[in-house]
């Protein structure tokens, strides 16, 4: 199937180029790490030579549009179509600069998730292989089939946009994500008091080694420039003390609430695993519940914050 | 000088040390490998080296200076001692080992950094052989043996039964001297300790001399260095997960009446990393990328006759985007 998906897919780009549609194509080429998949800038049809299909597409390849403007052709799953809409809507792209390739998504592989589960380590796995609602994983010359649902990224098992929600062309294949219909297990943290909250954040924040990784990977940060380097004043040391990162990731949150679509990039790059995408799943529940408002799937409903009413409660302001 | 003692002594003996000196050693902690006060934890054949280099516990990330207090028009500077106190650290891989020794050129030349040097010589370094070939990682390509070391006070390999040790200085000798832990162990019983590394490739990627030889060739090569750091995203990762890394920003916190002057890392994958008043010269990230290869092949290859790089893979495992510096360098090699 994977091989299927990539013909057609590198017939599409290689079309695309050959017709001048686009200058740039966003895919994927085989990582040089186990189990890690590399994103593709081709400029050209010549660098399309190694666009690669497998189970492992963890990247967001909407952040690559913050830097490579003019057309693109981009190859998108459901979340990261997300991105797209959002970006649209934000007016960081046009809608016409862009030619989006669908990607059916069954979900993502979680290699780090996959190790703990066959109970072996990260660098003793061999193969994982995709095996209808099974995952089959080789370590160690041991074999064992796992249930999907153990084996998929956190944010594949609450999926509710498989599908992409823009799309020029759709590749073949089937959307299966999610494994199917679950409940998210509830945050334990969120019934924790705020005092527990704050000693849990403030133990994870003191971990940040401040490499701004979650910043530069999220297609969200747009900022051209970032207030954390604004020196004059200096808004935030960059010294990487608790305060100083905590104020630095709650503000970033802050700041991408209404765009950030819980894609979990920042999350997936954090060298030091701070569980950022609690973060924005709180965030995004609070957008549904106070505005009504779900980030990168609407393109024509009004965004959160730059919304005035009339009728807007104003009990906040004394 | 070679020395034996069982895995059960060799605990007994850490734990002991603790008497006289912090003593660190590998631990889990948050799903990652650091170095932690030793607590009688068991060494897990998991442990294949730290996440975060040790280099932080000698360059730390923040670091207070000196610090001033001012009033009644006048101002007090105060310099704050560098840290002090032995310190063993038990555990340590060779290509951390190799980083440690490279820096010292930096902060012991004409300016001698008083923490950096103060670190160093306060610390007992304890090695282990390595068993698996890391994620990412290239040490054979730069000229590291996994299995043996001269950069430590004292290197351990694994026996069934324990350890073999081989004594390297003085240090190394006055540590392990007691007769209650340590005996003698014989060259051959050393040369027989010599393991299998797991997942060592036969062929080497690329050659070192070649990478040397060519690295300022390619410097004017714009077009290339635009290529292979298209996918970069600016972050800090590959500096600040590098063991040979060294680049960092000073950093003045300052209150009423008082304050203090930090160092903390900096990373050249930023943007503001070279920005003055008037210019930028590494406002594009190719510039900012090829300046991190070249620093470490060419420049740092030029002022110290030493390759700023141990091949610990680190910055391939863990680069968000998969930009493979092992790739690069097998371009250069080319």
């Amino acid at each position: 199937m994977a091989d299927r998906i990539r013909d057609e897919l590198m017939a599409m780009a290689t079309r695309l180029f050959d017709e001048g549609k686009i200058d740039h194509f966003l895919g994927y080429q085989k990582g040089t790490v186990k189990f890690k998949t590399a994103p593709l800038i081709a400029r050209s049809r010549e660098d399309l030579e190694g666009l690669w299909v497998e189970d492992y597409f963890a990247h967001n390849l909407a952040l690559y549009l913050k830097e490579i403007k003019g057309k693109v052709g981009i190859l998108v799953k459901g979340c990261d179509s997300r991105s797209l809409v959002s970006l649209i809507r934000e007016g960081q792209l046009k809608r016409e600069d862009l030619y989006v390739v669908g990607l059916p998504c069954p979900g993502q592989i979680d290699p780090g998730k996959v190790a703990e589960v066959a109970t072996c380590e990260p660098e003793e796995l061999e193969e994982i292989t995709r095996s209808g609602p099974e995952v089959w994983v080789r370590f160690k010359a041991q074999e064992k089939r796992l249930p999907k649902a153990l084996a998929l990224l956190d944010k594949c098992l609450d999926c509710q946009y498989p599908q992409p929600l823009i799309f020029d062309s759709l590749l073949p294949g089937e959307y299966v994500a999610p494994v199917e219909k679950t409940t998210p297990a509830e945050d334990e943290l969120r019934k924790k008091t705020g005092t527990e909250k704050w000693s849990f954040w403030s133990e994870q924040f003191q971990r940040c080694i401040r490499c701004y990784a979650c910043r530069n990977v999220c297609p969200a940060c747009f900022c051209p420039r970032c207030i954390v380097e604004e020196n004059m004043p200096q808004w935030v040391s960059p010294l990487p003390t608790g305060g100083d990162n905590f104020v630095f990731h709650l503000m970033r949150m802050m700041h991408v609430a209404g765009t950030c679509t819980s894609c979990g990039e920042c999350e997936r790059v954090c060298p030091m695993g701070i569980p950022l995408r609690k973060l924005n799943n709180k965030m995004a529940d609070d957008l549904r519940e106070l505005y009504d408002f779900v980030a990168g799937v609407d393109l024509d409903k009004p965004l959160p914050f730059r919304t005035y009413r009339q009728e807007d409660a104003d009990d906040f302001i004394k | 000088m070679y020395r034996k003692i069982t895995g059960e002594k060799l605990k007994k003996w850490l734990a002991g040390l603790k008497a006289q000196a912090e003593v660190l050693a590998p631990a889990r902690e948050n799903g990652l490998w650091t170095y932690r006060n030793f607590d009688r934890q068991d060494f897990s054949p998991n442990f294949q080296n730290s996440h975060l280099p040790p280099k932080a516990l000698f360059l730390e990330s923040l670091r207070a200076m000196f610090e001033w207090k001012s009033g009644d028009g006048s101002l007090r500077l105060n310099p704050l001692s560098p840290p002090d106190g032995q310190r063993v650290i038990f555990g340590l891989k060779p290509c951390d080992a190799k980083a440690l020794k490279i820096l010292e050129p930096v902060f012991a030349g004409d300016y001698q950094d008083v923490f950096y040097l103060r670190n160093l010589s306060r610390t007992l370094l304890l090695g282990q052989a390595c068993r698996a070939q890391c994620e990412g990682s290239f040490c054979g390509e730069m000229g590291i043996d996994p299995q043996d070391s001269a950069d430590f006070d004292v290197f351990f390999r694994e026996t069934p039964e324990g350890y073999i040790a081989r004594v390297i200085t003085d240090r190394g000798n006055a540590l392990t001297g007691g007769r209650d832990f340590f005996g003698e162990a014989s060259e051959e019983e050393w040369n027989l300790a010599r393991g299998q590394i797991r997942g060592r490739r036969e062929k080497h990627l690329f050659d070192l001399e070649r990478v040397k030889a060519r690295a300022a060739e390619y410097f004017p090569d714009e077009t290339f260095w635009k290529r292979v750091s298209a996918k970069c995203i600016n972050c800090g990762i590959c500096t600040y997960l590098c063991p040979t890394c060294h680049c960092f920003d000073l950093c003045d916190l300052q209150m009423p009446g008082q304050g203090a002057r930090f160092r903390c890392s900096d990373s050249c994958a930023f943007p503001d990393f070279t920005k003055m008043a008037v210019h930028n010269p590494r406002e594009e990230k190719w510039r900012r990328y090829r300046q991190r290869v070249s620093h470490k092949f060419n420049f740092f290859y030029q002022n110290f006759q030493a390759i700023a790089c141990v091949g610990c893979g680190r910055c391939v495992a863990h680069c968000p985007v998969n930009l493979d510096l092992r790739e690069v360098l097998l371009e250069v090699a080319r």
